[in-house]
């Protein structure tokens, strides 16, 4: 269980999902869980917020959704990122980083 | 790509919603199971993992709802909530939702109407396979452009071999008979082999008119599909059946498609029979008068074949092969055009329908138009009321949370569903209307009536829609804003606060009104001046006691000599007929198509004139025309009894003539003559008032009347003038009898009176000037509501001021010429704003104007007065109620 759980940064769940897909296809429930697995459970993704992320990423056509089986059997949605997504999340990514860098900076200076 | 993905995944949601949502919920679902199992994993117990895992994921329906939310489902399902609302609002108020439906009913329908016309008249094509591709061949020289040519042209062009051509002649068959019905003028094609081919006409059933036919003479006929309809009943019942063209059957071969009525533009076309068959018809043999068309029909590369037919014209132009033709003058170098006629052939007939209703439709168009604009104001006004009564209502909504976007477009949802309701209403109406019209046309759009009857089309419905939703846009946006716009504290608080806010632009609104009514009826003024000013001293002054008669012996077995022998009987048998107080010989009945007979006058002084300047019309009239005709005598003169061949040659001129040619000078006395003729033979002995003739636009020529008793021409034609002391209808059944008593087998191409001959000539601008009255009545009557809702709503928003004026002493009139006052304020400020338009709309009208300038101040001081009475009559209703209040209990119902 996660000892303290962070508010997401704004705007930065679709990026999340982005990079999540980037790795293949998912489901809901396993993007939320991989990116609370790979952030040591530092961001919780809040149902709340995950399915209309996956919903306007859909309209957007950064993601495409299909139904199939999933390994235990289970009909599940799974979603898959398309060449756009794949544009979308590298600028964002280079973005992110670049506004990293920025704010590190501003907090280093003394 | 990411915009095809993202277009699948809403229309998909778009079209499948219920699907979409249960998919979501599958997908919510799993969601949660799959957190459920992992706490379970974790150790918890089954109940206590399910409630975490609910907890985790909130609340599911509310996320359905929001991804609903962003698709096209949220905008459908918007909509139908808006129109579903909007019918209810409606539903609640059915006097308003009649007046809104019924007012832009007949606005939006009488456009309708005017754009079917204008469409069918202006716009519509020939309806023969491939109209486009359809030449009609001209030739010109001296820029002047005729569509006729002579056999022996026809002939060497066809054999030139350059291109597919068909000719055809159209004749009139005065005598017919279809089905044992006697029809006294059939319009008749006769074509050639090719015609049928070449001009793209199908047959509904049987066969066309084929080259056989053609060359063995064949006395066969295809009608028209509303010729079989209206004789046979059908199509198919016409066939085999036998019809007569001046007495000679033809037999029914086929039945032209359906719409087909000839190349010729709104012509009245009743059959086509082959071309060798019209000597039988006519009795007369196929005159060498160039009276054929030549059509062509040019698919592909029409300039080489344009030019390749120049050649062979030329040719046959230059060389011995046009001794085949008739002389002619052919100065200058002949050229050969082709014409696009794809929406029929408007040349060689007397009247181009096209031209003449042209600037008609327009100047109606816009008529039509400005009332429509009238309407919308009208509806706008009456929503905007309502908006100010239902402030409290919107103040409520907006303070619940409702977005000032959606309440506009629950208010432009109202006003758009009015819009489609009063578009329907108006396209049944028009189809309606026309159906009527076209069955009971008034004489004066006689013309008109090949046009008249609107077949629904896409076209028209498309301008319908358009029409209905620009309307609904235009009365409705604005209410709409404004009922958003308020304090809501205000609006909730105060009724009376939001009434008061209205009010200023409600009499922008009816100000308007009134200036484009003011529009309606100034052209109205304009039109019915030009049609007083039309009639206007037409051959003579009252026409309503005079018969014009004119007969004819062309083609019928009666010889000129006969006619002109017989002429001084007919004379003296017409004046004998009780009623009749005069009667003359003349040349020409007046208003009748066709040029005046002109000469070029030789006076002293004018030697050197150029032709231009001497001609004058010149024919001869009997004693006593000017008399019976009510052409007054100025100086001088009449013709008389003893002014006979082998005396003094004597002329009567006209006024203006006299003015023009005898500066300062008596006229009588002078000798004057005609240019090329022997020399100054005649004396001016008298001049006389000057009369239109035949064209009513242009002012009353220059005339030589010559006297009759002193001409030696032999005519085919009489012409007599009768002047009546009955009404003269009553005269034409003796007269005709008289007439073939005398000539059993003339033509009578006229007999009737004068009035009708007048009519005809300016139906025209008579229809133009009724439909405009009529426009500027119902513009009045449009603004007259307006103008009432106003001022009651004034009245009873004001109704505790009222009160406290009457309680302090005001009396009953006084407060009734205050309402009076404000309702006529509004008018003047009304007739102000209208009289720009009424210039602008006046000098649109221009080109149909005769008499009057557009700027005449005459019709617009008489329409602002008929405003003013109006806006009084209109305003005394809404002041009478104000007088009628009772100080004690408005002052005690606030």
């Amino acid at each position: 269980m996660a000892a303290k759980s962070q508010e997401m940064v704004p705007g930065t769940l679709d990026m999340l999902i982005l990079r999540t897909l980037s790795l293949g296809r998912m489901h809901g429930y396993g993007i939320g869980q991989h990116i609370e697995r790979t952030s040591a459970d530092v961001i919780r993704v809040e149902k709340g917020s995950l399915y209309p992320a996956l919903e306007r990423l859909l309209r957007a056509g950064h993601v495409t959704a299909k139904w199939d089986q999933s390994p235990t059997g289970r009909r599940a949605r799974y979603y898959t990122i398309t060449a756009s997504g794949r544009r979308c999340l590298g600028s964002e990514v280079s973005d992110f980083e670049s506004m990293v860098a920025a704010i590190s900076r501003v907090l280093k200076t003394t | 790509m990411s915009f095809v993905y993202a277009l699948r995944h809403r229309i998909r949601s778009a079209l499948r919603s219920e699907q979409a949502d249960s998919e979501r919920a599958e997908e919510y679902a799993l969601h949660q199971r799959l957190v459920q199992e992992q706490r379970a994993h974790n150790g918890a117990s089954p109940d206590e993992a399910r409630l975490a895992a609910r907890r985790e994921f909130g609340n599911p329906t509310y996320l359905k709802e929001e991804a609903r939310w962003m698709g096209v489902t949220r905008w459908l399902d918007v909509t139908r909530q808006d129109l579903g609302y909007a019918a209810r609002a409606l539903r609640r108020s059915p006097v308003f939702t009649i007046v809104a439906i019924a007012s832009l009913g007949i606005g939006i329908g009488a456009n309708a109407a005017i754009f079917g016309v204008i469409h069918s008249l202006l716009l519509a094509k020939l309806p023969v396979a491939n109209p486009d591709a359809l030449r009609l061949l001209t030739h010109s020289s001296d820029g002047l452009m005729r569509a006729f040519f002579a056999t022996g042209e026809v002939k060497a062009l066809s054999a030139g071999g350059q291109a597919d051509l068909a000719t055809f002649q159209t004749i009139v068959s005065t005598n017919g008979e279809i089905n044992g019905v006697r029809v006294s003028a059939l319009n008749v094609d006769a074509v050639d082999g090719a015609f049928f081919r070449v001009a793209g006409v199908g047959v509904a059933v049987g066969r066309p008119i084929s080259p056989s036919d053609v060359q063995s003479a064949a006395q066969v006929a295809v009608i028209s599909s509303t010729s079989a309809n209206a004789h046979y009943g059908s199509e198919s019942a016409a066939l085999d059946k036998v019809v007569k063209l001046n007495d000679v059957p033809f037999t029914v071969i086929g039945v032209s498609s359906a719409g087909y009525q000839s190349l010729m533009l709104g012509a009245d076309y009743a059959m086509a029979v082959p071309i060798t068959a019209v000597p039988a018809i006519q009795h007369r043999p196929a005159g060498p008068r160039p009276d054929l068309f030549i059509i062509v029909r040019a698919e592909a590369d029409s300039m080489r074949v344009r030019s390749a037919l120049q050649a062979t014209f030329a040719r046959c132009c230059a060389d011995g092969a046009l001794a085949l033709v008739p002389p002619r003058a052919r100065q200058g170098i002949q050229r050969v055009g082709f014409l696009d006629i794809s929406g029929g052939i408007t040349e060689g007939r007397k009247i181009n329908v096209r031209v003449q209703y042209g600037n008609v439709l327009l100047a109606l168009m816009g008529g039509v138009a400005v009332l429509l604009l009238i309407a919308c104001t009208n509806v706008g006004n009456l929503l905007m009321a309502r908006a100010a009564a239902r402030a409290r209502e919107m103040a409520v909504r907006l303070s619940l949370g409702a977005s000032r976007g959606r309440i506009v477009r629950q208010l432009l949802a109202e006003s758009l569903l009015l819009a489609v309701l009063g578009g329907t209403a108006g396209v049944g109406l028009a189809i309606w209307g026309s159906a009527v019209l076209s069955r009971n046309m008034p004489a004066g759009l006689g013309m008109l009536s090949p046009f008249v009857t609107i077949r629904p089309s896409l076209l028209i419905f498309s301008f319908t829609a358009a029409v209905a939703l620009t309307c609904g846009l235009i009365f409705g946006v604005i209410p709409a804003i404004r009922a958003t716009r308020g304090d809501i504290v205000a609006g909730l608080r105060d009724h009376q606060a939001a009434g008061r806010r209205v009010r200023a632009l409600d009499k922008g609104v009816v100000a308007i009104q009134v200036g484009l009514a003011l529009l309606l009826l100034s052209s109205a003024g304009l039109l019915t001046a030009t049609l007083r000013h039309l009639t206007d001293s037409v051959g003579g002054s009252h026409p309503e006691t005079l018969l014009v008669v004119q007969l004819d012996v062309r083609d019928t077995p009666h010889s000129d000599t006969l006619l002109q022998s017989t002429v001084p009987t007919l004379h003296a048998r017409f004046a004998a007929m009780p009623g009749v107080k005069s009667v003359a010989e003349s040349y020409v009945v007046p208003l009748i198509y066709g040029g005046l007979p002109t000469k070029l006058l030789d006076a002293p002084g004018f030697e050197n004139a150029s032709d231009d300047q001497v001609e004058v019309a010149s024919f001869p009239v009997a004693p006593r025309y000017f008399a019976t005709l009510g052409i007054s005598l100025v100086a001088g003169r009449d013709f008389n009894q003893q002014d006979l061949v082998g005396s003094p040659r004597v002329a009567v001129i006209s006024e203006h003539l006299a003015r023009e040619f005898f500066p300062g000078r008596t006229p009588i006395g002078q000798p004057i003559g005609f240019r090329g003729g022997s020399g100054r033979d005649m004396t001016v002995v008298g001049v006389v008032a000057d009369a239109k003739q035949t064209d009513l636009r242009s002012p009353a020529p220059n005339t030589v009347y010559v006297s009759r008793t002193q001409s030696s021409d032999v005519s085919q034609r009489a012409v007599f003038a009768i002047r009546t002391t009955v009404p003269p209808a009553q005269l034409v059944p003796p007269a005709r009898a008289i007439i073939l008593g005398e000539l059993p087998k003339v033509r009578i191409r006229h007999l009737l009176p004068m009035t009708d001959l007048l009519s005809t000539t300016v139906s025209r601008e008579s229809a133009l000037a009724a439909l405009s009255v009529a426009f500027g009545f119902l513009a009045l009557l449009l603004a007259a509501i307006g103008l009432y809702g106003v001022m009651a709503f004034q009245v009873s928003a004001r109704t505790r001021e009222i009160g406290v004026r009457m309680a302090l002493g005001a009396r009953r009139m006084q407060v009734m010429w205050m309402v009076i006052a404000q309702g006529l304020r509004v008018v003047a400020i009304g007739v102000v704003v209208g009289i720009p338009f009424a210039l602008a709309g006046a000098r649109s009208l221009r080109a149909l104007l005769y008499g009057v300038t557009p700027f005449d101040p005459t019709p617009l001081a008489e329409g602002a007065a008929v405003l003013v009475i109006v806006g009084v009559v209109a305003a005394l209703i809404p002041s009478r109620s104000a007088a009628r209040v009772d100080p004690l209990v408005a002052i005690r119902c606030e």
